[in-house]
């Protein structure tokens, strides 16, 4: 080869590698807080993540880096202002595959308006990434009247308007084409409908349907209190602050959770808790109190779980520990240093014998195991801790059943081995007393829980049940209300589940329809005219005597897995529709696929929200669950005439 | 090989492989329904003998904590912690879940519903679940069956946690499955390849979107419009 030729070469190869570097460069794959002027460079409302003056949130972004390459400085910056972190408050953390996190925590702006977010990730090549979103500080009126001091939201899991009518036909009656009685939600003088979409899919699952409550914001499906990231940590994403947390911080509020699920579950952890698995159990109900209660100022926490408090080690037959719990190794929780200091956190541990009830107890919490403790309270407990099943409470349907009838316990209840289980009404009764002993004021979570574990498993007497139940607990509510004017009451739900629809009601007795062959089942269904006004009973208390009367309400199920119908309560609790009256009932064929999904699902429906109290009166109209928040925290910054 | 003798091969192949398609397709068809002609099936190919075992005591699940639970939590009954590491005899159900682990199964008291996707680790399954260990058959996972089956082997008491995330708390080492009813033994291992009924477990959501396969333009849902400029794998 010529020396001539040779150069040549030599020029075309260093051309190459000029122009592979040319083209190669670090980009910015996420930016937190989501935008959709990142996503879809779409500059316009509607904002995706919106905050209260002073709420604060973390900044992040995924870099992804040429290979081998490193990203040395990364600088985020608000309306072309440099955003400098709390000192310890910042990471720039390698997440695998030539990819990098950076994190500013805690971030807060108080000025209200539309915010240009921009990232500039500089790798060790000086080449540079940058991403352009958005965020929205949304804009409070002051001095617009009398604050809320105290605010309850009332969440009936998976509650669709349907769910509130069959509530409504069972416990007050219709006749001559109207009802009998109102359900005290339909007291409420405000109503408006929420859309419930959740971040990553028209449909939503409980945790980002309550996270929305808790934070004005949007999550994906399993995930709360955190926006999306790209790491498998569960406890690092980037943080949004609670309500509890800021109306702790600004206000002295207390905060209250109460449900008849497990505490662990999506919807009470959604109002405490930050973590991307819904799932995560011990680390979360440990969060509960190494956070919730030292930053949140979190005073009540009822509900089931007891499994998660209790430690590992049940040697020898004294106490079998987190029976059924997360893993020992893998639930706890640790958070990095970065989110330590920039939300005043301690770093967690992986600690299966920690005695989760004993911490609580030493912080001051009173504990009771069932309704007997509950109801030796002196009342002048400020701090209450109710854990009355290891997984999530029996429903009421059991529950009254065995308190009619002690020998009554449905197989696949846990009504045998925990007996004593409070009603919702009873748990929120309680709750009011401890909360209300703050001067100033408190916001409460209450989740009827099993409305829709039960609309899950399409029992429709069971969710009913446990509607009129939350019903009661709304009751409550309505009561504190009248003697505390300064408090605001929000129904609503999380979103519809199942696709509930009551189609009509029994042509027959309940006697004629229990003799009624199989194959003839599906001909008692009456339409129209045919279906007349069912005649449920209420017993003293308060409860129906029986779902099984004559001319009974039918419900059909649009979100459903295969099921076989029977038109009569389930003796069994829990079983699978499926595997539920396969020689009693008929066949109803469901939509839903695979043994993943065993059961109805949640839908993407519209849900109704009753407001009464102070600033129940912008609760109108058609509006996005985070606005709800927004709505209730006017109330609680800047007041409502 | 000529064209005559293709013509006499290629429906032989086809056929048979029909025939093969048909016989995995009643196999799979069988498991994820599990008909009662299944363990009638299993019957056949098995000596129709009920399975004997005088050496295993009877536990009911009731048996296995003192109920109501107290306070701090359940213990095992004496009965129950006397026959750990002994052979029992339990009656029960399948779980039908997604189980992770083809050695292991659940089974409970009742024909429990548990939808995983839903209820996570947060559930109502009893705490008295147990977790039912098969020696491992090659590419075969227990297979969830309809009808109540009584399992013998020995009992394991105490925590350990398990590739699914939770902790058991009971487990039975299992060698033999029977049908509760007529007492003939069972195969519940069945090639997982053929189970229809066994869905894929649900990754783990990491938090990233799956990068969009729409191609540009990208379409924007918030406009009805299309956008030139796009990150269909941003969010």
């Amino acid at each position: 080869m010529k020396l001539q030729n040779s150069g040549k070469l030599i020029a075309a190869i260093t051309g190459l590698f000029a122009l592979g570097n040319a083209f190669a460069a670090p980009t910015v794959t996420r930016l937190n807080p989501p935008s959709a002027l990142f996503t879809y460079a779409d500059a316009t409302p509607p904002y995706i993540s919106r905050f209260l003056p002073a709420q604060r949130f973390d900044l992040q972004a995924t870099i992804q880096a040429d290979a081998g390459k490193t990203i040395t400085s990364v600088v985020f910056k608000v309306n072309g202002t440099p955003v400098t972190a709390a000192g310890g408050a910042s990471a720039i953390t390698s997440i695998g595959g030539d990819k990098f996190s950076a994190t500013i925590r805690g971030y807060s702006n108080s000025t209200a308006g539309v915010k240009t977010l921009v990232v500039e990730a500089t790798q060790d090549d000086s080449l540079v990434a940058t991403g352009t979103g958005n965020f929205e500080i949304a804009s409070i009126t002051l001095n617009a009247g009398r604050k809320a001091k105290n605010i309850i939201w009332l969440i009936g899991d998976g509650t669709g308007i349907a769910h509130r009518t069959a509530a409504r036909i069972v416990s007050k009656g219709a006749s001559l084409g109207k009802s009998n009685e109102p359900l005290a939600i339909d007291t409420l003088p405000v109503t408006g409908i929420v859309t419930t979409h959740s971040l990553n899919s028209i449909v939503t699952d409980s945790a980002p349907g309550a996270h929305c409550y808790s934070t004005g914001n949007k999550a994906n499906n399993g995930q709360e209190g955190v926006f999306p990231d790209d790491t498998t940590d569960k406890w690092d994403n980037p943080r949004i602050e609670h309500m509890g947390s800021y109306l702790a911080r600004t206000q002295g509020k207390w905060l209250g959770i109460v449900s008849t699920a497990d505490v662990e579950d999506a919807t009470p952890a959604a109002f405490a808790v930050s973590t991307q698995d819904r799932g995560a159990g011990t680390g979360i109900c440990d969060m509960y109190l190494d956070e919730a209660v030292a930053n949140h100022n979190l005073h009540v926490l009822m509900g089931g779980g007891r499994k998660w408090f209790l430690p590992l080690d049940g040697s020898a037959g004294a106490g079998s520990g987190r029976v059924n719990s997360s893993t020992s190794s893998g639930g706890d929780y640790v958070v990095p240093a970065d989110v330590q200091a920039g939300w005043s956190v301690p770093a967690g541990a992986v600690d299966p014998n920690r005695n989760l009830i004993a911490d609580f107890q030493t912080a001051g919490f009173y504990y009771a195991p069932d309704l007997a403790g509950l109801n030796a309270m002196t009342g002048s407990e400020t701090k209450l801790l109710g854990l009355f099943n290891s997984g999530h409470m029996d429903v009421s349907y059991d529950k009254i059943a065995h308190r009619r009838n002690a020998a009554t316990i449905a197989p696949g209840s846990l009504i045998a081995t925990y007996p004593d289980q409070p009603l919702l009404e009873e748990m929120t009764d309680k709750a009011l007393t401890v909360l209300s002993k703050n001067a100033n004021g408190f916001v409460m979570m209450i989740e009827g829980a099993s409305i829709d574990k039960q609309a899950h498993n399409m029992d429709t007497e069971r969710w009913v049940h446990d509607a009129i139940e939350f019903d009661k607990a709304v009751a409550k509510c309505i009561a504190f209300q009248a003697a505390n004017p300064d408090t605001l009451i929000i129904v609503t739900a999380d979103h519809e589940c199942a696709g509930i629809a009551i189609s009509g009601g029994s042509t027959v007795t309940d006697a004629a329809l229990q003799s009624t062959a199989v194959g003839s089942l599906k001909g008692i269904v009456g339409t129209y005219d045919n279906a007349k006004f069912p005649a449920y009973t209420i017993a003293g208390d308060g409860y129906p005597t029986t779902m099984d009367v004559d001319y009974r309400m039918i419900i059909g199920y649009a979100g459903n897995s295969d099921r076989y119908e029977t038109w009569r309560s389930s003796p069994s609790y829990n079983v699978s529709p499926q595997a539920r009256n396969t020689t009693t009932g008929y066949l109803v064929t469901g939509q839903q696929p695979g043994t993943g999904v065993q059961s109805a699902v949640h839908t993407a429906s519209d849900i109704p929200l009753s407001a009464g109290g102070r600033g129940a009166a912008a609760f109108t109209g058609v509006f996005d669950n985070t606005d709800a928040f927004f709505k209730a925290m006017q109330a609680a910054i800047g007041g409502s005439k | 090989m000529n064209l005559k003798s293709l013509s006499f091969v290629l429906p032989v192949i086809l056929l048979t492989g029909l025939g093969l398609l048909m016989l995995a397709g009643k196999d799979a068809a069988t498991v994820a329904q599990n008909r009662d002609s299944d363990a009638a099936a299993s019957a056949v190919a098995s000596p129709v003998v009920p399975y004997e075992d005088s050496s295993s005591v009877a536990l009911k699940f009731e048996e296995i904590f003192v109920m109501p639970a107290g306070p701090k939590g359940l213990e095992y009954t004496a009965k129950a912690w006397a026959l750990a590491g002994k052979r029992v005899a339990l009656t029960g159900f399948m779980l039908r879940n997604d189980n992770i682990d083809p050695a292991i199964f659940f089974f409970c008291e009742t024909q429990h519903a548990y939808d995983e996707r839903e209820e996570g680790l947060a559930d109502s399954l009893p705490p008295s679940l147990v977790q039912v260990i098969l020696p491992v058959k090659k590419n075969s996972a227990p297979a969830w069956r309809q009808e109540k089956l009584t399992l013998y082997g020995t009992l394991e008491l105490g925590p350990r946690q398990e590739q699914s995330g939770r902790v058991s708390h009971i487990r039975l080492q299992c060698d033999a499955v029977t049908d509760a009813a007529t007492g003939v033994p069972l195969e519940l291992r069945k090639p997982v390849a053929l189970q229809l009924g066994r869905a894929i477990p649900i990754p783990s959501d990491l938090g990233a979107l799956p990068p969009s396969t729409t191609p540009p333009p990208f379409f924007n849902p918030r406009r009805n419009r299309n956008s030139t400029t796009h990150h269909p794998d941003k969010l």
